[in-house]
């Protein structure tokens, strides 16, 4: 999941490189403006191919915004995870005690994409 | 080590709910990795958790025949489940090294045990990525997978020893009659059952016992019986709550706007698909059958003028075999209309292959 700081909200999507793993989106389903969620625990879900998963929220707040264009166009999120395939707005109400628990540095995420995407495609 | 959990007959709402709450149980480890095989007493319907029912289901006729249907977690579509199918439900931590990284592994590699508890039927079954079981072709085992927010991984699927066809048509929603024979003779020809297959009755039994080998040769280990815990009956009652409430049942987040046609999936690369498209001469209305992404069969109806009408059946014959995209379709509609010489007020060519165009699967 990825969380960009916008004027006083934040604005929350998967990364490339979940969508990757998750493969052909078919559904997506996040919860309604004004929940609450907290940070690692489910803001929505995702199918692909017969597989519902999890969608975890980075941070806690409130969802003061939804992408609307992914009911009809669940495929946003695999063409365009980091535009048009955002999922909420937050406003965030824990933002400074965890971003610290957030990669922010590229070289840090580079270091675990490398990590992690052997682990999720091997053949 | 793995547990098993031999359940039999269930109250057809518990099938859906036990394996919610052994998976709830898992993530909070008071269990540890469990296979659940069960059946339900009576029939029941069961919607993809992104379904939304009243599109998906006759509703009206599920109420007047007592057929309960509920939304399950998992993904996939509207599913008829009887005592004619065994249900296999497995539930495995993340940590478990077993439980492959990525779903569609995830799947090729637990299938593996339903093919071999067919294989010692005597069927000889095999996997179709993503999550099908088929045999010569036809589809012999349904399979869906969720991973809930603890990370624990949920398949289900079923061993069909024999399957209502007939029924399965009727609790569906469909666009219209002929949508409904289509479906129904598609369901034949690319659904089948151990039963069909072998000729003869196969017993829920058997069927356990060459499942629970196929389990054990593929976990490695003997499963070993045990019953539910307090935890996880408290848990199944109190979801029985929840997946019966209207919140969960028409879940109004789901809501999507109107999209054109209805789409039926049967197996893996073959759907039967409605369609409509207004030309000016009036609604053309399709029903066609996808196998491999080529046009299997066509139906075309509506309230436009063709002269002379039978060439329909040739603008339906035509699209036989073609392939799903605007210049196959257009080259052979083109040709049909200068070898019949067909004339169609308000309809151009091109008319007909809008009107199948969206059958396109993604």
């Amino acid at each position: 999941m990825w969380a960009k700081k916008e004027d006083g909200t934040v604005r929350v999507g998967a990364t490339d490189m979940a969508q990757q793993a998750a493969g052909s989106i078919m559904f997506v389903r996040v919860m309604p403006k004004g929940r609450q969620v907290e940070s690692r625990k489910p803001l929505g879900t995702i199918e692909t191919g017969k597989w519902v998963g999890p969608l975890k929220s980075p941070l806690s707040g409130t969802i003061v915004e939804v992408n609307e264009a992914l009911k009809a166009q669940p495929k946003l999120l695999n063409e365009d995870p980091y535009g048009k395939g955002w999922l909420v707005v937050l406003e965030p109400s824990k933002l400074d005690d965890e971003l610290k628990n957030l990669m922010t540095d590229s070289a840090q995420i580079e270091k675990f994409a490398e990590a992690e995407l052997p682990k999720l495609f091997k053949k | 080590m793995w547990s098993w959990l031999d359940l039999d007959a269930m109250d057809p709402i518990d099938t859906q709910t036990i394996y919610d709450a052994v998976a709830t149980a898992r993530g909070k480890k008071i269990v540890g990795d469990t296979l659940i095989f069960c059946y339900p007493r009576s029939a029941l319907v069961s919607v993809g958790y992104h379904q939304q029912i009243e599109k998906e289901l006759d509703v009206q006729f599920c109420i007047d025949n007592d057929i309960p249907f509920v939304r399950r977690i998992l993904g996939g579509g509207a599913v008829y489940l009887d005592r004619g199918q065994l249900f296999y439900q497995l539930i495995i931590g993340p940590e478990n090294p077993l439980l492959p990284k990525n779903v569609t592994d995830a799947f090729r590699f637990f299938l593996q045990a339903p093919i071999w508890a067919y294989e010692s039927l005597g069927i000889g079954a095999h996997y179709r990525p993503v999550n099908d079981v088929q045999v010569h072709g036809r589809k012999i085992s349904g399979n869906g997978a969720a991973t809930t927010a603890e990370g624990v991984f949920v398949l289900t699927g079923n061993i069909i020893l024999s399957f209502d066809y007939e029924r399965m048509v009727k609790v569906l929603k469909v666009p219209s009659e002929k949508f409904r024979d289509k479906a129904y003779g598609t369901l034949m020809e690319y659904l089948t059952t151990a039963s069909r297959e072998l000729g003869r009755e196969v017993t829920l039994d058997e069927a356990k016992k060459a499942l629970k080998n196929g389990f054990e040769r593929l976990l490695g280990e003997e499963l070993r019986p045990r019953t539910l815990t307090p935890e996880e009956k408290g848990l199944m009652s109190e979801l029985r709550v929840s997946y019966l409430s209207d919140e969960w049942l028409y879940m109004p987040e789901l809501r999507r706007p109107d999209i054109a046609g209805r789409t039926l999936k049967i197996a893996e690369g073959v759907s039967v698909v409605e369609n409509a498209h207004k030309a000016p001469g009036g609604l053309i209305r399709t029903t066609v059958r996808i196998e491999s992404e080529r046009i299997a069969d066509a139906l075309i109806s509506g309230d436009f003028s063709l002269f002379p009408r039978e060439n329909i059946a040739i603008i339906e014959q035509a699209l036989v075999g073609c392939p799903l995209n605007a210049e196959d379709l257009l080259t052979r509609i083109l040709t049909v209309y200068s070898e019949h010489s067909i004339e169609s007020p308000g309809i151009r060519p091109d008319d007909f292959a809008l009107a199948v165009l969206p059958a396109k699967p993604d």
